[in-house]
């Protein structure tokens, strides 16, 4: 019996119909990787910053927000224009808002203190010449009550620096710290060449010291007998 | 009077011949080095008034110190090694007066090297508030600083009989007094061990007291006594040491 040939052999399906397919599967594919390379690229920026994430959902944000201290700059000139060597006096007022979810008995203590930096090198200037007094010490503050803090910071090297003044509260040591608005500074350098004339002393004290000596030396030669 | 025959003859010695004198040529020199270079310099010139100032101190009471400890350390083993001790000795003159006379000769050297460097600091402190605290600190330090240094050296040369090595050890001791201040970077001088080296060192006490008067302006006496009194304790200590060793010379032929 002989087998019809168009029976052993599977039916062809039409051609078209297995391209709009296999275009099908394929456009899943490319909206699947899509959306993996979204998630990961949504996951790998919340690894970089979990704290901002978590401080997005967290109430942190808001309560920093509406923290209760606040530190105010009383500088009149936000720009400070100075010579080398100068003194300038950083004034701020460190204020304790009432708020109605404080208590009138409820105070803070910490520790106000300032910052300086470098903005041309791009670091924090060490204040060991800098200031006689780093931080100050806030033994209490009470709601509504109002502070004025004041530094005296002698300009050491001349360059451009951004001053704030900070307060980190000491009770909570995961709070964060107060900050204030920036002092820009611009300190201009200083050339000491030659004041009142260098010279005349640097050439003028060892010339007369010898013509001292010469004569001491020659008057007592002349006593003893070496110069006749 | 005869209590000074000693202290004229070691001035005379420092003063009266060109050899003897030449050491003043050369500290005015050294003076008018460092104001010349700090005052005309581009890059030393950017430095601020006061830390000009402070260099300069620091320097004049380094030379003060060397020069006293020099002078001081050769004092009595080189009449032991010119055999001259004995002479010295026949004449009315108690022992510790001869070496009290030596100190003093000293200190006028200190004195005059003192002298010399106000001219420079009035210089230097041109157009500042700092010239007098400058001056009136520096001199007090010096003085008391070179007081123990000259006592201790002194006990020194005698204990040891021969200038060679009171020199080297009178000298090794200024550089340990100055090693903190000099030598030691400013982390290293923040530990525990380098706190505990500068709060018994005299020098580091002189050294920090002139930063906080003349770079930090703080120049009431009542600010520096925290330092003041640590450098008066040392030169008790020396001064005692002094009197004690120099209270009996007697001739050891060696």
């Amino acid at each position: 019996m002989k087998i019809p040939s168009n029976q052993l052999t599977p039916r062809k399906k039409p051609k078209s119909n297995l391209v709009g397919k296999r275009i099908q599967q394929s456009s899943i594919f490319v909206d699947l990787m899509t959306l993996a390379i979204g998630l990961s690229v949504v996951l790998f920026y919340w690894s970089l910053n979990p704290i901002a994430f978590s401080q997005l959902s967290s109430p942190v944000l808001n309560s920093s927000s509406k923290n209760p201290l606040m530190i105010s700059i009383s500088n009149p000139t936000k720009i400070i224009h100075e010579l080398v060597g100068k003194y300038i006096t950083i004034s701020a007022n460190l204020n304790y808002l009432r708020s109605d979810k404080t208590l009138d008995n409820s105070t803070k203590d910490g520790i106000a203190y300032i910052s300086i930096v470098d903005v041309k090198d791009k670091i924090p200037v060490d204040l060991e010449d800098w200031s006689v007094e780093k931080g100050l010490y806030i033994p209490s503050i009470s709601a509504g009550q109002s502070l004025p803090l004041e530094w005296n910071v002698r300009l050491v090297k001349a360059g451009s620096y951004t001053i704030s003044v900070l307060f980190n509260e000491n009770r909570n040591p995961f709070s964060d710290p107060i900050v204030s608005s920036r002092i820009n500074l611009e300190v201009l350098p200083k050339l000491n060449l030659n004041p009142s004339n260098v010279l005349l002393v640097a050439f003028g004290v060892p010339s007369l010291l010898i013509g001292f000596l010469g004569a001491l030396n020659y008057l007592r030669g002349r006593k003893t007998g070496v110069y006749r | 009077m005869i209590y000074l025959i000693i202290y004229k003859l070691e001035l005379a010695g420092s003063f009266y011949s060109w050899r003897g004198a030449i050491w003043i040529i050369t500290v005015a020199s050294i003076y008018s080095l460092v104001a010349y270079l700090l005052l005309t310099d581009k890059e030393l010139s950017l430095l601020d008034q006061s830390e000009m100032l402070f260099t300069f101190s620091q320097i004049i009471i380094v030379l003060g110190l060397l020069m006293s400890a020099i002078n001081s350390s050769s004092a009595i083993s080189t009449e032991i090694e010119g055999g001259t001790l004995e002479c010295l000795l026949l004449t009315p003159i108690k022992h510790s007066q001869i070496a009290i006379q030596k100190m003093l000769s000293t200190e006028t050297i200190w004195i005059i090297l003192y002298l010399i460097s106000i001219p420079y600091t009035i210089v230097l402190a041109n157009g500042t508030n700092l010239a007098i605290p400058a001056i009136l600190y520096v001199g007090l330090y010096g003085t008391v600083l070179s007081f123990a240094i000259s006592m201790i050296s002194i006990a020194l040369s005698w204990i040891l009989k021969n200038s060679k090595n009171s020199i080297m050890l009178a000298i090794m001791i200024v550089l340990l007094l100055c090693a903190p201040s000099l030598f030691f970077g400013t982390s290293l001088r923040r530990t525990d061990f380098g706190l505990m080296l500068e709060s018994i060192n005299p020098y580091s006490h002189a050294i920090n007291s002139l930063d906080s008067i003349l770079v930090d302006n703080q120049q009431a006496f009542y600010e520096q006594l925290p330092h003041i009194w640590p450098i008066l304790v040392f030169t008790m200590v020396c001064s005692i040491i002094f009197l004690k060793v120099t209270k009996k010379f007697e001739v050891i032929k060696l």
